[in-house]
């Protein structure tokens, strides 16, 4: 009997626990980053590895596994990219939860230094590298400049990352403006997230507030369909989290002066 | 190599060796972008600077849970403190306060409002009125400092894009959610700028203050140094090259000054150090600001970073957990 008792008690502890993932190792992170740029001629970063491998390291301390931390010449364009186009992201960004690249970037994508399998990963109004969320991703942060900007010659937010990129993905946060490459930007936004249980929206702005002037502008978007909103998701485990959605009708940006 | 040139070229100055000053304190240092033509914007001239410069030592704030609990009083929070190695924390219903003990940098926020609301937009004020809100906030609770300068007054915007299903067609809908009156100060008459040099009102519903966030580290005199001149700074940055990406094969500087740098919040930092500010036109219409340390000793000595270890990459992919989601 007691051992059927403790087989019960266990059920039940998983089953309140719900999202709670402490025990059961069941989210995954995986990070990318960039920080020599000489075959593109830019100028080249030195911690963009520090920022990605500390939100990496911190969501590992909190019992996420850590799939994978390509950097440099590993860092792959095609891991980013859609199935039908040569893409591989259904073994690697669309196979996690949370994904994080650090690099240079502009509103029609970012980059990459090598040729896996070209060094631009492009959301265009014509054209999608990415559909993200179809398999597994809920939310992607890129530390590179413009990736969000409002509005650019190659479109609006919504018609270079919306519609066309999510596909069940929960949110993008990443900068309207110019940004920086604060080392320890990746660990300070993980730790509001699950040291606070901030919002993930919240998190991303906090942590941008700590590391960039005021010149500089944080962005988040994400689904707001009726009755439907991942704008307060939280990190799996420290707070609500709004189901996937694969094809969403409204979609919402948010910037924030940091 | 070129990083190398750039460390090996000391002798700029006099300064002697027992005057070096930490060398890491500058962000965004990497390898320089080639053939990247940097010029002066039209009619404009390089400033008149001094040769010499005080540089500041930073004191080390004093926070302790009592300091934080009597400010949290006077903020209206009522709570224990939580106290870790780097913070302070009061946490009461939706209020928060949390010093950071490198900086001393406080954040006071109601976590409800600060960031606004898209499905429940907030009705903003005037500028004059959130400005007046501000500037009472600060100095009724003690936190508005002597040399606090008024900035600007922005406002945080969102938009939602609405896609009609039958049509394709797509409307969008502008919110602002929140407004930042924001503060700027000078230290020996001269611009603080950098990440760490912030004081900011949050400013919700009806001109209400829904958050501060304050980054005012206190100084005093350390030594003077000498400092590069805006012609060999202005060299400097040829070499050391623009950090964002750049398209075309020319840019524009279109201001140069002397200032201060105060690194992020949650970064120690012994010395308010001098560096030019490069504001440059890169096209795009953007223009970016490049730091260069005035005292070249300061050059960030990028060869001591180690460099990463690059995992050696396999395939395939390393999950084979089931999806959760």
């Amino acid at each position: 009997m007691p051992i059927v008792w403790l087989a019960v008690l266990a059920m039940f502890i998983v089953g309140i626990s719900g999202l709670s993932i402490g025990t059961v190792n069941a989210y995954e992170v995986g990070v990318e980053w960039t920080n020599d740029y000489s075959p593109l001629g830019w100028h080249s970063f030195t911690c963009a590895d520090d920022l990605a491998i500390g939100f990496y390291n911190k969501l590992g301390e909190d019992g996420w596994s850590k799939d994978f931390n390509w950097g440099d010449y590993y860092a792959y364009e095609e891991d980013f990219k859609k199935e039908s186009i040569g893409g591989t992201d259904y073994d690697w960004i669309d196979e996690v939860d949370f994904a994080l690249y650090a690099g240079h970037g502009l509103p029609k994508g970012f980059y990459f230094n090598n040729d896996h399998d070209d060094k631009e990963l492009t959301g265009t109004k014509s054209h999608h590298d990415a559909e993200w969320g179809d398999l597994d991703l809920e939310w992607i942060a890129i530390n590179a400049c413009l990736v969000l900007n409002k509005s650019s010659d190659e479109g609006e937010w919504y018609e270079r990352w919306g519609w066309g990129v999510f596909k069940g993905l929960h949110q993008i946060d990443g900068f309207d403006t110019e940004t920086g490459m604060y080392c320890r930007l990746g660990e300070k936004f993980a730790g509001y997230m699950i040291e606070d249980g901030y919002t993930i929206r919240e998190a991303w702005f906090k942590a941008s507030e700590d590391g960039y002037p005021s010149t500089m502008r944080a962005a988040v978007m994400g689904v707001c369909d009726k009755g439907y909103s991942t704008y307060d998701d939280h990190l799996w485990g420290h707070g609500s989290v709004a189901p996937d959605k694969n094809d969403p009708s409204c979609l919402f940006w948010v910037s924030h002066t940091c | 190599m070129a990083i190398g040139a750039i460390i090996a070229g000391v002798s700029f100055t006099n300064n002697s060796i027992d005057e070096q000053l930490p060398s890491k304190a500058f962000p965004e240092i990497g390898a320089p972008t080639t053939e990247i033509n940097i010029t002066l914007g039209a009619g404009m001239a390089l400033p008149v600077i001094p040769d010499k410069i005080m540089v500041y030592k930073v004191k080390k704030p004093e926070v302790t849970a009592e300091k934080v609990t009597a400010l949290a009083e006077t903020l209206g929070l009522i709570g224990d403190v939580s106290e870790d190695a780097n913070r302070c924390i009061v946490k009461h219903d939706s209020l928060e306060l949390e010093v950071l003990k490198a900086s001393g940098r406080l954040f006071y926020r109601d976590s409800s409002k600060i960031y606004g609301d898209i499905n429940n937009p907030p009705n903003l004020p005037l500028k004059e009125t959130a400005i007046k809100s501000a500037k009472k906030f600060l100095s009724d609770n003690g936190l508005m400092p002597a040399d606090a300068e008024f900035s600007k007054v922005v406002t945080d915007t969102a938009e939602i894009a609405r896609k009609d299903p039958a049509t394709g067609d797509v409307s969008t809908e502008k919110i602002d959610l929140v407004m930042q009156v924001i503060f700027d100060r000078k230290i020996n008459g001269f611009p603080v700028v950098g990440a760490g040099s912030k004081l900011k009102v949050y400013i919700g519903n009806n001109g209400d203050v829904v958050g501060v966030y304050k980054c005012w580290r206190e100084y005093e005199p350390y030594k003077q140094f000498t400092i590069l001149t805006p012609s060999q700074a202005l060299e400097r940055l040829r070499e050391k090259g623009i950090h964002r990406v750049i398209t075309g094969e020319e840019v524009k500087v279109k201001e140069v000054y002397l200032a201060y740098y105060a690194e992020p919040s949650p970064e120690d930092q012994e010395y308010f150090q001098p560096v030019y500010v490069f504001e440059v036109d890169i096209g795009r219409g953007e223009i970016v600001e490049e730091y260069i340390p005035a005292i070249p000793e300061i050059e960030p000595k990028i060869s001591e970073k180690p460099q990463p270890q690059l995992p050696e990459r396999t395939k395939p992919a390393p999950d084979e957990l089931e999806d959760d989601e």
